[in-house]
């Protein structure tokens, strides 16, 4: 009878400690995220083919203040898109909701940092010499845009916390936590304090 | 059987479910995203998204006018910085500077008029009430009083807004009063000439020499990076610099030279130099024989300097003999500048002491010469203006509307000083200060102004210019409606007369200067200047203007007229020989002390300091600010304290309670307090919170609170 007892309450904990696992696992990362597509298809690899013939750093480059230009505003668009080019739903609503209007598209950040974070590219890429997809992955090579998945409670993308949920990246795109800034920091000996990145 | 579930078994699937959450990453991702989110509350203020702008401006905080590169997102600036090549400031900003665009949202800056009511409570009121209460004194004044009953005190005077409050006054037989800035003495210098004379300037950056006379120099004097400039230049490069101050300041500890002057005997240093250079014939013998009016003849100068031989002159200033007369032959050995500096918290130096300083000068041939004090060209003006005076020349009790411009001049002053000008029973103060400062809480009228950055105006020219300039304070943020231009305010009540506007004023002054086709033009987006030859429309220089870019004149060649050495006030010229009276150093009774408050550069008296200056006076105590006083450990121990005692200073006017910081430096006797800012009430200027050393003052007859006489009492708990 004690034994079953026991038993009993084994399984109990077992249940307990499978259930608290998996929702820790994946029914919160499922519910913390929201999903938000794209508000335009985007294929990388078209753009960067042979055919297309661009450079990533046509569209993303270095301003000549040092100024990170991220994302290409339409003026950049305009030159090939100014008419549609093929019949995609996607290139059709390039055209005729953001080209001709002069409407900016407002594309989704996956990488965007607090406000209080003061991150210059210039320095990572040239100085430190660290290769873009360290952060934002192997971008260049995708065929679509995947959607931002949301942090509902902060409001920060998935991708500064990093794809895996555990927190723990070993392979690139890694996360870009503050605790992320502080390691590399310390590795290669460079300043650290608050106000290296917070001014 | 049936299966029932027992106590233990709830506690086995709670148990399990803690272990479970542990070994998943919820729980510490839950408390990084709770750590976050307390910091984006949706009730936060955030930083608005938009294009990133740069711009280029000029600052208003002081009249130095340093030039500005503005970064701003979404209009908002977010970073500042300095020009490199900037004709005066050379690249250079300060701390206060730096973190200007702060002071838009300052936890002192005044949201709406307000008035001293019947109670004597402040209350707010509607700006256009403020504005009926403020035609109504008008109407007062004028109707009770006679010239001057209406003043203005402005600030940064000079710049055009002072022309339209002179033009104004005009209209009222009202006077425009100059507020205390660094370059206040060289007004002294032009009462010492014979004649019309024009703007002076003085050329620090040529001269072999440099007479301070406790001037921060290499904190910031005048243009900004004048300071940083000279501390960087090599020692056959730069000018000699002799610092003559009782504190141990930065300039003190940096310069060539540093005499520890006894308190207040600067008259007798300089008249005992004055005594070596006439003795051993160092002066310019050919422009004193055809210039001076007074040096020979029975109470000339010649026999005014012969008492103060280098044995009494080192007696009363506690300086050796020889180091006197080796500073005397250095200060002849080629063009020079003397400064009697104004302090901005300790304020001027008395009459007399900037007349025997710039006697020197005028020995030395340096007035008109590169290298000394050089006259700036004059841009023609138009109209009727009322005249400009020093506050010391303003009869006491004669003002009944006085309205205080809101600019920074750089330079407290003790608000009893103000209060004796004022009509006792009548007179009204009327202030446009854009923050809540503690001198305010005698203004019976407040109406906030704009800040600096938000309001377009003219920067100042910097004492150390050689040459007239005209930059602009382009605003880079957005004026808030509970703020108006101090312009504004004087045309909401004028009558009959009709007030420019900023913009027209300006824009006036940019079309002169484009006419008289002089000088050349800074461009801070490329660093180099153009001559104004090149600017075919005065459109196209004004747009320069307003891009942040800075005009700068031709320099003038200036002969020397006429002058009195002893300057042309009997009254300062009967005190001169009454300087010998005071006593010597030995003479000093021990326990008598004197109070000589002094003030930050960029932070003198109470107005508002950005958040980050915190770090360099609550945390850091790299500036001690007025909780503070400084003494050297002989005074301190004769007085009966030591370090970190508390201790209460009393003059005659009231008391402060300050925590005593030893310093050898220090010259003995004397017992230093900055003026503000008083860090225990950042943001906070309500009565007694601020206590300002300057609280206390009773300043001479000639407005001079340089040193006080006071004693030094312990703190009874
Ligand atoms: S010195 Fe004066 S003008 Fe220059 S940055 Fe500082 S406050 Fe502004």
């Amino acid at each position: 009878m004690i034994l079953t007892q026991r038993r009993t309450t084994i399984l109990f904990f077992i249940i307990g400690l499978v259930v608290a696992m998996l929702a820790g696992w994946i029914a919160v990362p499922a519910a913390l995220y929201e999903s938000i597509e794209q508000p335009l298809g985007f294929s990388h690899v078209v753009h960067t083919s042979d055919d297309a013939g661009m450079e990533c750093d046509d569209c993303h480059h270095l301003t000549s203040e040092g100024g990170f230009a991220g994302i290409p505003k339409i003026a950049v668009c305009v030159d090939c898109h100014e008419e549609a080019i093929g019949t995609s739903v996607d290139e059709l609503k390039l055209v005729e909701e953001y080209i001709k209007p002069g409407r900016e598209i407002p594309w989704l950040v996956y990488a965007r940092q607090p406000d209080n974070a003061f991150f210059p590219h210039v320095r990572h890429t040239r100085l430190a010499k660290i290769p873009c997809e360290q952060c934002h992955g192997d971008h260049g090579q995708t065929e679509t845009l995947r959607p931002l998945k949301r942090n509902r409670f902060t409001g920060y993308s998935r991708d500064i916390w990093g794809n895996d949920f555990s927190g723990i990246t070993t392979s690139p795109p890694f996360s870009m936590k503050m605790s992320d800034c502080v390691d590399c920091h310390r590795k290669r000996g460079v300043r650290d304090s608050c106000l290296a990145c917070h001014k | 059987m049936g299966f029932s579930v027992k106590r233990r078994d709830f506690l086995g699937l709670v148990g399990g479910g803690a272990i479970g959450a542990a070994l998943s990453p919820a729980p510490w991702k839950g408390l990084d995203d709770i750590a976050i989110w307390t910091q984006n509350w949706s009730w936060k203020p955030r930083l608005p998204r938009g294009p990133v702008e740069v711009a280029f401006t000029h600052c208003g905080l002081c009249p130095a006018g340093c030039g500005l590169k503005v970064r701003s997102v979404g209009g908002n600036p977010v970073s500042i910085h300095g020009v490199p090549g900037h004709p005066s400031s050379t690249g250079f900003v300060c701390a206060l500077g730096l973190a200007g665009r702060y002071f838009s949202y300052h936890p002192s800056r005044i949201v709406e008029p307000t008035i001293v009511g019947t109670s004597g409570q402040r209350r707010g009121i509607s700006r256009k009430a403020a504005v009926r209460q403020l035609g109504d004194w008008l109407d007062k004044a004028r109707s009770g009083g006679g010239h001057g009953s209406v003043a203005i005190l402005d600030n940064h005077p000079g710049r055009v807004r002072s022309l339209a409050y002179r033009g104004w006054l005009a209209t009222l037989d009202g006077v425009h009063i100059k507020g205390l800035r660094e370059d206040t003495p060289i007004n002294r210098l032009r009462t010492m000439l014979d004649g019309p004379a024009p703007e002076l300037g003085l050329d620090i950056a040529r001269a072999r020499t440099v007479l301070s006379f406790g001037a921060p120099v290499l904190e910031g004097l005048g243009s900004g990076g004048a300071g940083a400039h000279l501390r960087g230049r090599s020692d056959t490069e730069k000018p000699y610099i002799v610092q003559i101050e009782t504190r141990p300041s930065r300039t003190a500890r940096g310069a060539d030279l540093w005499l520890r002057i006894a308190p207040g005997t600067e008259t007798v240093l300089a008249l005992g130099l004055a005594n070596i250079l006439v003795s051993e014939g160092l002066y310019d013998k050919e422009i004193i024989a055809q210039q001076a009016l007074d040096l020979d003849g029975p109470g000339g100068y010649r026999e005014l300097v012969a008492r103060f031989s280098p044995k009494q002159v080192s007696r009363i200033t506690g300086i050796d003999a020889a180091t006197i007369k080796k500073v005397a032959r250095r200060f002849a050995s080629g063009p020079a500048v003397v400064i009697p500096g104004v302090d901005p918290g300790g304020g001027p130096l008395s009459a007399e002491a900037q007349t025997a300083a710039f006697s020197l000068s005028l020995l030395n041939g340096d007035v008109g010469r590169p290298g000394g004090v050089v006259a700036r060209r004059a841009i023609p003006q138009e109209g009727q203006l009322a005249d400009t005076v020093e506050l010391a020349d303003v009869p006491d009790g004669s003002i009944r509307l006085l309205i205080v411009d809101g600019a920074a001049g750089g330079c407290a002053m003790p608000t009893s000083l103000l209060k004796r000008k004022l009509n006792p029973s009548e007179g009204r103060v009327v202030s446009l200060s854009p923050f809540e400062r503690s001198a305010l809480h005698g203004a019976d009228l407040v109406i906030p102004s704009t800040t600096p950055f938000e309001n377009i105006d003219e920067a100042g020219v910097p004492i150390d210019a050689p040459v007239d300039s005209m930059g602009l304070t382009v605003p880079s943020m957005r004026a808030p409606d509970y703020s108006v231009d101090s312009l504004s305010v004087l045309s909401m009540v004028a009558k009959s007369s009709v007030v420019p506007t900023i913009t027209e004023l300006l824009r006036g002054r940019s079309d002169r200067i484009h006419a008289g086709g002089r000088g050349s033009v800074f461009d801070p987006s490329k660093g180099e200047s153009v001559p104004l030859t090149e600017f075919q429309t005065n459109g196209d220089l004004w747009r320069a203007l307003m891009g942040g870019g800075l005009w700068t004149d031709t320099s003038a060649a200036f002969t020397c007229p006429p002058f009195r050495l002893m300057g042309a006030n009997a009254a300062i010229r009967d005190r001169l020989p009454q300087a010998l009276e005071q006593p010597s150093t030995a003479d000093r009774q021990a326990r008598e002390i004197v109070l000589m408050p002094f003030g930050w550069r960029d932070a003198p008296g109470d107005g508002p300091l950005p958040p980050v200056m915190a770090k360099l006076f609550r945390e850091t105590r790299l500036r001690l600010d007025s909780r503070f006083a400084t003494i050297c450990p002989k005074t301190a121990g004769e007085l009966g304290f030591a370090q970190g005692d508390k201790a209460s200073i009393k003059t005659s006017l009231g008391s402060i309670t300050v925590e005593v910081v030893l310093d050898p430096a220090v010259v003995d006797g004397v017992v230093h307090v900055a003026v503000g800012p008083s860090t225990e009430a950042f943001g906070d200027a309500s009565p007694g919170k601020g206590d300002q050393p300057l609280d206390l003052p009773s300043c001479k007859n000639d407005d001079c609170w340089r040193v006080i006489p006071a004693k030094m009492l312990e703190v009874v708990s």
